[in-house]
């Protein structure tokens, strides 16, 4: 792929601090996010897959200390401060997590939640913004919209709230997508659906994107590059159809390996 | 020439517990470390009260009244020319004393009604609720004197009384810890993995339920020593004059110029209070903090 | 038909329907249950008092007084027959709101405690409002410095506010600010001797004589105000700090706080439509345990300060024995928590959404 990098993560480095002492988490971690494709970043958990990503929009846990440079469209990110980021947060780079329902303010309506998002990145009046709000649910494919936006997020499956996740981000109209472990706690059909409508959006949209997973399976078909950690450490990073027939090491041969038996043992 | 010291196998018990314990005191929250320490401090003084103190505690006339603080009688003495240094630490036995035992004893007899109402269900954990309900519907401080005035004077009445306001707490606590474990699940996989049964009950089920109860019971403790005080204070319960910190802030509140006389026993349950709490509060979970 | 009818869902409101609803059902149990307590408590005390407390005739008639006398004054008070039999007179006398004559007054328990709860209102109400301001203050100041020196110094101060027993803190406060300092009046009551009270409107001598234009009283009732004030506070704002504490902190870490973050909003906005709201809804419970503790549970405090609320009374109460009175002021504290613990649910399922559904 010919196209300049959106995002360069170079030498990414970060370390937990304890009062018993420090665990480094991260080591030189660079990679790239090429312009309008989508990025796939898998490794197991604890391999930094989600505090890299969370460092991109340096929300990351207090007591993580990173080191090194991300430039997001050659502007340089680490050291920014609280103003530096928020003019980027939604507006530029847009984030959806692990754990729809939990991301979601338990006590205010999600259409109250995703109209205060559309107001300030687009500057609409409530009403404006309630609209579009409804329209982007119907967009994704949830039924009813103006009821459910009426309603809370524990009256919301998995699934639904996660395509609720999926408008907020899409709401800011960002440059780049942020999506860690989207469909993690969702069912398989669920997981399914919803990583189709993200394809099919962020496609649709030109969106660069970078999906964290731990799950192969599931970056299969829909990634365009994709970048394996391990215990802090980028070990490979290929085009996916590369990294597909001819993965390089043999922790990436033994992810797909298990991604395999895992598929074979479906039909049974 | 050199004896060698014998200590024990490396994997034995007490080897570990000893570990354990100086990991805890090295890595514990600094709160606990202070609470344990108050606590030491406490013990020792009890202890120390009952055996020597400088002046006889009982007597009166061992100075002359209302003499501030110096350096023989450092806590001052009373209006009837009493050691209140003395009578102040002869009085920290008891209310420690009261205080531990009403504690120990809600913690046991709430825990066994708990079980009980947990395990059963049915009828019996209803009207063991209701009951419950309908006893922490009272002012507990009052509840308590009403019950202390009724049965009469004496610390084992007041024990059985506090202990008695107490007993709801642990009751609700440990029925939702055995709802919970209803199925004791972890308990049986233990056993079936070759674990003998008091293994497991020493190993998990007792370490697993135990600690909120010992946060809660000694976070309760701290609420108990200020009621075993008041009872003092108000003199049911416990005889006014009597070596008890809350009675002799009582004998003190008709001097109020002489402040030594009422201060230095409210030391004592501030700090015998601030023990308890910073020990509850050093064995919750350090996430919970 | 009548299979149409039954698989009817019983939730449904029919324009005129006849039908209890779901909430009128749960209100009706709720108002069972909460009577059930009441009934328990009363026979409780009841029990408590006329078997297993000492006879009280012995405190009521003078000393040396003959059989015939004694007898005369046991059946005046309805202490005579059987337990059962007094049990029915108590039950029928309450049910009109005669809880009976005080020993100690001689005046009916129920105008008594009419008459005292003015005083108590007086000291709940701003030790309350300082309580639950400074408890919340405090704890959502610690939360967002933890671990920070102000969140230490928070706990220090919370932990000897928990530790302290209050009537030895108003001894304390009285010795320093009254005997020493001279700033402030002793313990007295709500108003110095020979003052004059306000004409009554409100119940409170501040606001009263405020009422009446009359400043100088006001300041006299004032300054008596401070110290019960301060010691009542004292024990409502440790528990409600660290409650908000630790909501505020787990908000903080919270999924959707983060979500708040990563869409650009400002720190200030995230903390307050975000993070405060959720971390107060525990705050709740410990507010209405403050109300509790102002309003029953500061039987010391009033004693200490020579403030003649209910407390007091119930505390003379015990002192002398005085049984109609000690029943009455349970019967007042049982009503005080079941309403009290009836508006917290309503509370909660204002403020919470995952509690009305």
């Amino acid at each position: 792929m010919n196209t300049s990098a959106l995002l360069e993560v170079r030498g990414l480095s970060g370390v937990f601090h304890h009062p018993e002492g420090d665990t480094p988490v991260l080591h030189d971690v660079s990679f790239d996010l090429p312009q309008g494709a989508i990025t796939a970043v898998v490794g197991e958990t604890g391999s930094g897959k989600s505090l890299t990503s969370l460092s991109i929009l340096g929300l990351q846990p207090p007591g993580l200390a990173t080191e090194g440079s991300i430039r997001f469209d050659g502007r340089e990110l680490m050291g920014l401060d609280e103003t530096g980021y928020r003019a980027l947060r939604g507006s530029q780079i847009a984030m959806v997590f692990q754990d729809a329902r939990a991301s979601l303010n338990p006590v205010l309506t999600v259409g109250r939640q995703l109209r205060d998002v559309a107001r300030l990145h687009r500057g609409l009046s409530r009403r404006d913004a309630d609209a579009l709000v409804e329209q982007n649910l119907a967009r994704v494919g949830i039924p009813e919209p103006r009821r459910r936006m009426a309603q809370y997020p524990h009256q919301f499956s998995g699934g639904m709230a996660q395509r609720a996740m999926i408008v907020m981000a899409l709401l800011c109209e960002p440059r780049l997508l942020l999506l860690d472990e989207p469909t993690t706690g969702l069912d398989v059909t669920t997981q399914a659906d919803v990583m189709e409508l993200i394809v099919a959006l962020t496609r649709e949209a030109g969106l660069t994107t970078c999906l964290v997973t731990h799950d192969l399976g599931l970056v299969g078909e829909a990634c365009d590059r994709v970048v394996v950690m391990r215990r802090g450490r980028v070990v490979e990073q290929a085009d996916a159809a590369t990294f597909f027939s001819a993965p390089a090491t043999e922790y990436a041969r033994a992810l797909l390996a298990a991604n395999r038996d895992i598929d074979l043992e479906v039909p049974s | 020439m050199t004896i060698p010291v014998p200590t024990a196998p490396a994997g034995s018990a007490s080897a570990r517990r000893k570990a354990g314990l100086r990991r805890w005191w090295r890595h514990g929250p600094i709160s606990a470390r202070l609470g344990a320490s108050l606590m030491l401090l406490l013990l020792v003084a009890a202890i120390a009260g009952q055996l020597w103190t400088p002046y006889d505690p009982h007597t009166p006339g061992v100075g002359d009244p209302f003499l501030a603080p110096d350096a023989r009688y450092w806590f001052g003495t009373d209006q009837a020319g009493a050691d209140v240094f003395s009578m102040t630490l002869a009085a920290t036995a008891t209310d420690v004393w009261l205080t531990v035992v009403a504690v120990v004893l809600a913690f046991v007899l709430g825990g066994l009604l708990g079980a009980v109402a947990g395990y059963w269900g049915g009828w019996v954990d209803w009207l063991i609720m209701r009951t419950t309900e309908i006893l922490q519907s009272f002012p507990a401080l009052l509840l308590a004197m009403l019950l202390v005035a009724a049965l009469g004077n004496g610390l084992g009445n007041v024990i059985v009384v506090v202990a008695f306001v107490g007993l709801p707490g642990y009751l609700r606590l440990i029925r939702a810890e055995v709802m919970a474990r209803r199925g004791w699940e972890f308990a049986d996989a233990a056993i079936i993995a070759g674990n003998s049964g008091a293994g497991v009950l020493a190993r998990h089920l007792v370490p697993n339920s135990l600690t909120p109860l010992v946060s809660y019971a000694a976070i309760n403790a701290a609420w108990v020593a200020i009621v075993v005080s008041s009872l003092g204070f108000i003199g049911v319960g416990i005889e006014p004059g009597s070596p008890e910190w809350g009675s002799m802030i009582a004998s003190g509140r008709d001097f109020p110029d002489e402040y030594w006389i009422s201060l230095f026993p409210g030391v004592g349950i501030l700090l015998l209070s601030t023990a308890f709490y910073l020990l509850g509060d050093g064995t919750v979970d350090r996430d919970e903090r | 038909m009548v299979d149409a009818v039954l698989a009817e869902p019983t939730t449904a409101t029919r324009p005129g329907g006849w039908r209890l609803g779901p909430i009128a059902l749960l209100a009706g149990k709720k108002i069972g249950g909460a009577l059930l307590v009441i009934w328990g408590v009363v026979t409780f005390t009841f029990l408590v008092v006329r078997v297993v407390a000492p006879d009280p005739i012995g405190l009521l008639v003078p000393p040396g007084a003959g059989l015939e006398a004694r007898e005369a004054v046991r059946s005046e008070l309805g202490l005579d027959g059987s337990i059962l039999r007094q049990y029915g007179i108590y039950l029928r006398d309450l049910s009109r709101g005669d809880l009976g004559i005080s020993f100690g007054t001689n005046q009916p328990v129920t105008s008594d405690l009419l008459n005292r709860f003015p005083a108590t209102l007086e000291l709940a109400v701003p030790a309350l409002i300082i309580g639950v301001v400074l408890g919340t203050g405090l704890g959502v100041v610690a939360a967002l410095r933890r671990g920070k020196l102000a969140d230490h110094a928070v706990r220090v101060v919370t932990v000897a506010a928990l530790a302290m027993p209050p009537f030895w803190l108003g001894l304390m406060l009285l010795s320093v600010f009254f005997v020493n300092l001279g700033v402030l009046p002793g313990p007295i009551g709500r108003i110095p001797a020979g003052v004059d009270p306000p004409p009554t409107v409100t119940g409170s001598y501040v606001l009263d004589a405020l009422l009446a234009a009359d400043t100088h009283t006001a300041g006299l009732a004032a300054a008596q105000l401070v110290l019960p004030v301060i010691v009542l506070a004292c024990g409502i704002f440790a528990p409600i700090t660290r409650v908000a504490r630790s909501g505020m902190v787990e908000a903080l870490r919270s999924d959707y706080v983060r979500t708040a973050h990563a869409y650009g909003f400002t720190r200030r906005r995230v903390l307050s439509t975000h993070a405060l709201r959720n971390a107060l809804l525990p705050v709740i419970t410990m507010i209405a345990n403050g109300v509790a503790f102002a309003f029953t549970g500061a039987v010391l405090v009033e004693g200490v300060f020579g403030w003649p609320g209910i407390g007091q009374y119930a505390l003379t109460a015990v002192q002398q024995s005085d049984f109609p009175a000690l029943q009455g002021f349970v019967l007042y504290a049982a009503v005080v928590y079941v309403v009290l613990y009836a508006l917290v649910d309503l509370a909660y399922s204002l403020a919470d959404p995952r509690v009305r559904s």
